[in-house]
C-alpha cells in the first residue's frame, strides 16, 4: 500500500472509530464487541509494556473497556477516538501501578519472542532489537511504542502520556541514539563497552 | 558511517525537521506537502535512507514483539458487560469524604496555575488601595475592594472549566468521576478560594475601618460575586471562556458606570442599578440576585451533566 492511500485509509479508519463512539454513546451493545475486537489487542500490547503482568493488563483492558462505554457520550471529538481509549487505558494502568509494585516485562521474555531483526557481530554476538527495545527506561519505550508500533502522532502520543509534545520528540530522539548506539556496539569490534 | 559523521552530513544537507518526520512518514501520518518533500529528498539522501530503514526495523521489532504476545481473554467483553449490568455500590460517607478530599487534590492541579496568584494579587491591590482610600467620603460601592472581588471571582470561574482552557478535560472526564463532580470541584475551589481571600479582606476593613460594619461589607461584594460568577460559568460552558469573561466584564462595567447617574439622583438609574445602593443592598434586589445565581449555577450544572447521559 502506498504512503498516499495509507492517509487516506487512515481518514476512513479516524471516520470508522467515530461512527462506532457515536453507537457506543448511544449504548449499542453490537458497537462495543466490534469496538473490543477492534481496539483489544493493541490496548492489551500496550498495557502489558506499560504493566508488565499480562494478568493484569487483562483487568486493565476490562477497566478500560468499561470506561469506555460510561463515558463514551463525554467524548467530544477533539482527538481521535483511539488517542482518548490510550490516554484512559494510560491513566488506569499509572494509577494502578501506584497502588501495587511496578514490574517489567523480563528480558527472558522478550528475548524468547525474538524475531528476525537480529544484527550479528563479527565475534558471533548477537543483539536483537526486540531485546534492545526490552533495554529501553520505561518512558522511552512507551513513546517508541505509541509513535512507531502504534502510530500515533507525537501530539496525540502527547495527549496519552500528558506531557509536553517536545518530551515525546526528545524521548523518542534518545531511545533512537540508545537503540544504535547499542546494535553499533555490538556490530564494531571493540566497542562492545556498554552494550547490555 | 559513525553516527557523529551521520549527523554532521544530515545538519548540512537535509530540510529542517527531518529527524522528527521520518518516524511519521513511515506510519503516513504527515500532509502531502511534507510527505512529497520526504519523498523528493530520499531520493538523493542515503543517510535518510538508512535513517528511514533503521525507524522500520524498530517498527518491525515492536511489531513483532507485540504479535508474540498472548491474546487477551475473549471472556474480558463478557465480563465487561456483566459489570455494567451490576448496579454500583453508594459509598459509605468516609469513603465519600476521601473521594472528595482526592477529586479535590486531583483538580487543583488541573486548573491554571496562574489563576491563584492572580487572584490574591489583585485582591490585594485592592485591599491596599481601600485601606489606604478610606477618609469617610467614598460610599460602599465606591471601595475599590468591592469593585474587583465580583469580577475577579467570574473570571476565574469562567477559566476553571471547560475544553477551551483545559485540553485534558476530554481526559479527565473519562476517568470514574461525573462531569458534574469535575465542575463542583473546580467551582468549589475556585469560588471557594476566592470567598476565602475577599472574607479575609473584609475583616481586615472592618477592623481598620469599624464605621463600615462586617454583614454590609460581605453582602456588599457576595450578591454580585456569585451572580457574576454563575452568568460567567454558564456562558463559558455555552459558548467559551472568552465570551463568559467578556459579558460579565462588560455588564459589571456598565454597572459601574451607573454610578455617576446615580449620584446626580437619576431616577432611570436606580432601577437599573442591579448590584447594590449607596445604602446597600435593598433586600429585595438581593434575594432576587441570589436566586438568579442559582438558576444559573444549576443551569451550568444540567448542562454539564449532558455530558454524563449513560444509563
Amino acid at each position: 500500500m502506498s504512503l498516499a492511500s495509507t492517509m487516506e485509509g487512515l481518514q476512513e479508519v479516524v471516520n470508522e472509530e467515530q461512527a462506532l463512539m457515536r453507537r457506543l454513546a448511544h449504548r449499542d451493545r453490537q458497537a462495543m464487541g466490534e469496538f473490543y475486537s477492534r481496539f483489544s489487542q493493541p490496548l492489551f500490547a500496550y498495557l502489558v509494556r506499560l504493566i508488565g503482568d499480562p494478568a493484569v493488563a487483562e483487568e486493565l483492558l476490562q477497566e478500560t473497556m468499561l470506561l469506555a462505554w460510561q463515558k463514551a457520550s463525554t467524548f467530544r471529538g477533539d482527538s481521535r477516538p483511539s488517542t482518548w481509549l490510550f490516554g484512559i487505558a494510560r491513566n488506569l494502568a499509572r494509577n494502578a501501578q501506584r497502588r501495587s509494585q511496578p514490574s517489567t516485562v523480563s528480558l527472558e521474555d522478550e528475548t524468547s519472542l525474538a524475531g528476525s531483526e537480529g544484527v550479528a557481530s563479527p565475534a558471533g554476538r548477537r543483539l536483537d532489537l526486540v531485546q534492545a527495545l526490552a533495554r529501553l527506561s520505561p518512558e522511552h519505550r512507551e513513546v517508541v511504542q505509541l509513535v512507531l508500533v502504534q502510530g500515533f502522532t507525537y501530539d496525540e502520543a502527547a495527549h496519552i502520556v500528558g506531557c509536553p509534545v517536545g518530551t515525546v520528540k526528545s524521548r523518542l530522539f534518545y531511545a533512537r541514539r540508545q537503540l544504535r548506539g547499542w546494535l553499533q556496539a555490538c556490530t564494531e569490534p571493540g566497542r562492545s563497552k556498554g552494550v547490555p | 558511517m559513525s553516527l557523529t559523521n551521520e549527523r554532521r552530513e544530515r545538519s548540512l544537507a537535509c530540510p529542517a525537521g527531518m529527524d522528527e518526520w521520518l518516524p511519521l512518514y513511515l506510519n503516513g501520518r504527515l500532509d502531502e506537502v511534507q510527505r512529497e518533500t520526504i519523498e523528493d529528498h530520499l531520493r538523493l539522501c542515503s543517510v535518510c535512507r538508512r535513517e528511514l530503514a533503521f525507524w522500520r526495523q524498530v517498527r518491525q521489532a515492536g511489531r513483532a514483539a507485540d504479535a508474540r504476545l498472548p491474546a487477551p481473554s475473549p471472556a474480558i467483553l463478557t465480563r465487561a458487560l456483566a459489570v455494567l449490568d451490576a448496579a454500583p455500590p453508594t459509598p459509605r460517607w468516609q469513603e465519600w469524604l476521601t473521594a472528595s478530599w482526592t477529586l479535590l487534590k486531583a483538580q487543583r492541579g488541573l486548573i491554571k496555575r496562574g489563576l491563584w496568584p492572580a487572584s490574591a494579587a489583585v485582591l490585594g491591590v485592592g485591599l491596599a488601595i481601600t485601606w489606604l482610600s478610606l477618609d469617610g467620603g467614598s460610599s460602599l460601592g465606591e471601595l475599590p475592594l468591592l469593585l474587583l472581588a465580583p469580577i475577579v471571582a467570574a473570571l476565574g470561574v469562567a477559566l476553571a472549566y471547560g475544553p477551551e482552557v483545559d485540553p485534558l478535560l476530554e481526559v479527565a472526564l473519562a476517568t470514574p468521576t461525573s462531569p458534574r463532580l469535575v465542575l463542583l470541584a473546580r467551582l468549589t475551589l475556585v469560588l471557594g478560594y476566592d470567598l476565602g481571600l475577599t472574607t479575609l479582606a473584609s475583616l481586615i476593613l472592618s477592623i481598620v475601618a469599624p464605621q463600615i460594619p462586617l454583614g454590609t461589607l460581605i453582602w456588599a461584594w457576595l450578591v454580585p460575586m456569585l451572580f457574576l460568577s454563575g452568568l460567567a460559568l454558564l456562558l463559558s460552558l455555552l459558548y467559551g471562556p472568552a465570551l463568559g469573561s467578556g459579558v460579565s466584564l462588560a455588564l459589571w462595567g456598565s454597572q459601574l458606570l451607573l454610578q455617576a447617574p446615580l449620584r446626580a439622583g437619576e431616577a432611570w438609574a436606580r432601577w437599573a442599578y442591579l448590584f447594590w445602593s449607596n445604602g446597600g443592598t435593598p433586600v429585595g434586589q438581593r434575594t432576587l440576585l441570589m436566586a438568579l445565581a442559582a438558576v444559573l449555577f444549576i443551569a451550568a450544572f444540567k448542562l454539564a451533566g449532558r455530558e454524563e447521559a449513560y444509563v
